[in-house]
């Protein structure tokens, strides 16, 4: 009898171990679970832009060390408590990032050079979201802002330069190089912008001014963040994605800021304010095909790659 | 100098990586039949990974590092903090069980169908017990070898074996329930 059930609770274990779900081994075995102790040196070299950007994405750097993780796993879409130390390493990596696109002599994708502010010098950081193992954290310069999204193994730097005309524009993908033991070499990145502010100038008091870019790392996993600026009144968003996700947006300060996986776009904005929330439509992104023709708004996003900037722009408040 | 130095160590983070190709799957699989629990096995197993990355060096050069990395899982696996949070799981799980369905008289009694109908059963035992079943009958450890890696003796691994099976007959209500009850042993490591 013993044997039959020890025949039976072999059976059993097999068919149960049998049934992880797909891609958990994937996953475990693209993490990188060395101590993050070593640094690329990298080195930058933007790629060609699309349109005369008076407001634009573009990818400063990107620092990847092994694999990303796949599918961004941890993400909340509620924002969630820093773990230990989690934002300082975060700045300490952003700051890395920064020191090396100054030290690049970067330009932009059109040619133009980077500002000091966006090498750099005279940045503040003004919100900082974190989900899970991830960071996001803006920081600015007057109306010009500066992104970086760290995660276990990787960190990204993005800029939005902001023109006199309002007019809206999305640019920009990168290369940058590096060793990172037999994980590391060449490594590059795509941006698109999928809203940005219909005018600049100051935001009124329960709308919020939103700037929304697609991005692709180089392993191919896919994000969108969506930031900007809110009135005076403004105390809280919520975004609601075209899959019908809801995603809460981190708010401080004047600033806001959310992001999530893949290349959903945000349909609506619930924006609350002391008077209560109001929910707005936000504008579908105007694409505009990159050199190459690639839509990053569509099922399969452009993937990364060291030169050719994807593009779509659009404009768009809420509140 | 730095070149020999350099490629030593890229060598042993090659090394490192081919044991996570190797082996990461299977401690997937234990973690899995341990916990009960997709997410935390797969949790328990980055943990597992990131510590035995750490001390790889000297892991390396151990004869069996997925040994050491197996000791590691269950440590996690079993320890206060994660079994608390299973309990609670498992809580749940048990309060959702309450189908109303006699299983036993709607299955027929091959041995594939026995394996089905225990896996219910093997989600209610608790932890420890389960983790004896999971290296003795799917990591096909010896008794001495489940007691080692258990911190404990054989004789409480085959008094935890003789109770999981005796909960198992009977939360299977099975016809092999009808054997004569277990007698009782010493030393379990029940929860």
């Amino acid at each position: 009898m013993t044997d039959q059930l020890e025949t039976s609770l072999r059976q059993a274990l097999n068919f149960r171990a049998s049934q992880i779900p797909d891609g958990v081994g994937t996953r475990l075995r693209s993490l990188d679970y060395h101590p993050r102790s070593r640094r690329l040196s990298t080195r930058i070299t933007l790629g060609a832009g699309v349109g005369a950007a008076a407001t634009a994405t573009t990818l400063v750097s990107v620092f990847v060390l092994g694999g990303t993780q796949a599918a961004f796993a941890g993400w909340s879409p509620t924002p969630t408590a820093p773990a230990s130390g989690q934002i300082a390493t975060a700045e300490a990596a952003c700051q890395t990032q920064l020191s090396a696109g100054a030290a690049s002599g970067d330009t932009t994708s059109n040619g133009t050079t980077i500002p000091p502010a966006f090498s750099g010098q005279g940045l503040s950081p003004v919100l900082t979201d974190v989900r899970g193992p991830y960071t996001l954290a803006i920081y600015a310069a007057g109306t010009s802002s500066m992104t970086c999204f760290t995660g276990p193994s990787f960190t990204v730097v993005s800029s939005s330069l902001s023109g006199a005309n309002g007019a809206h524009s999305a640019s920009g993908s990168i290369s940058s190089s590096g060793t990172a033991g037999s994980a590391g070499g060449g490594h590059g990145a795509s941006a698109s912008m999928i809203g940005s502010p219909a005018s600049g100038g100051t935001v009124t008091a329960g709308q919020l001014q939103i700037s929304g870019s697609h991005f692709t790392l180089p392993d191919g996993s896919a994000y969108t963040i969506v930031e900007g600026q809110t009135g005076t009144a403004v105390t809280g968003a919520t975004f609601t994605l075209d899959n019908g996700q809801q995603v809460q947006a981190t708010t401080s300060a004047g600033w806001f800021e959310a992001w999530w996986p893949g290349s959903p776009n945000a349909v609506s904005a619930q924006v609350t304010t002391p008077s209560g929330t109001t929910t707005q439509p936000i504008p579908s992104p105007t694409v505009v095909p990159g050199p190459n023709g690639c839509d990053p708004t569509a099922q399969t996003p452009c993937s990364g790659s060291s030169s050719g900037g994807p593009g779509t722009n659009a404009s768009g408040s809420a509140g | 100098m730095g070149v020999a130095l350099r490629s030593r160590r890229d060598q042993s983070q090659q090394e490192f990586e081919r044991f996570v190709t190797d082996h990461s799957e299977r401690l997937l699989r234990t973690a899995y039949l341990i916990v009960w629990d997709a997410g935390e096995a797969e949790d328990l197993v980055q943990e597992c990974l990131a510590r035995v990355a750490r001390r790889w060096p000297r892991v390396r050069a151990m004869d069996q590092p997925v040994a050491y990395a197996r000791r590691i899982l269950i440590n996690l696996a079993l320890d206060g903090t994660t079994r608390r949070n299973r309990r609670r799981d498992e809580l749940a799980l048990e309060s959702d069980s309450g189908d109303g369905v006699d299983h036993a008289a709607a299955v027929p009694l091959t041995q594939v169908e026995d394996a089905v109908v225990l896996l219910p059963a093997l989600g209610e035992l608790p932890p420890r017990q389960r983790a004896v079943l999971v290296l003795r009958y799917f990591e096909d450890l010896t008794e001495a070898q489940t007691a080692e890696l258990l911190g404990c003796s054989i004789g409480t691994v085959k008094s935890t074996t003789s109770h999981a099976f005796a909960r198992l007959r009977r939360d299977t209500l099975h016809p092999l329930r009808v054997e004569p009850p277990v007698p009782s042993v010493k030393g379990t490591v029940d929860d």
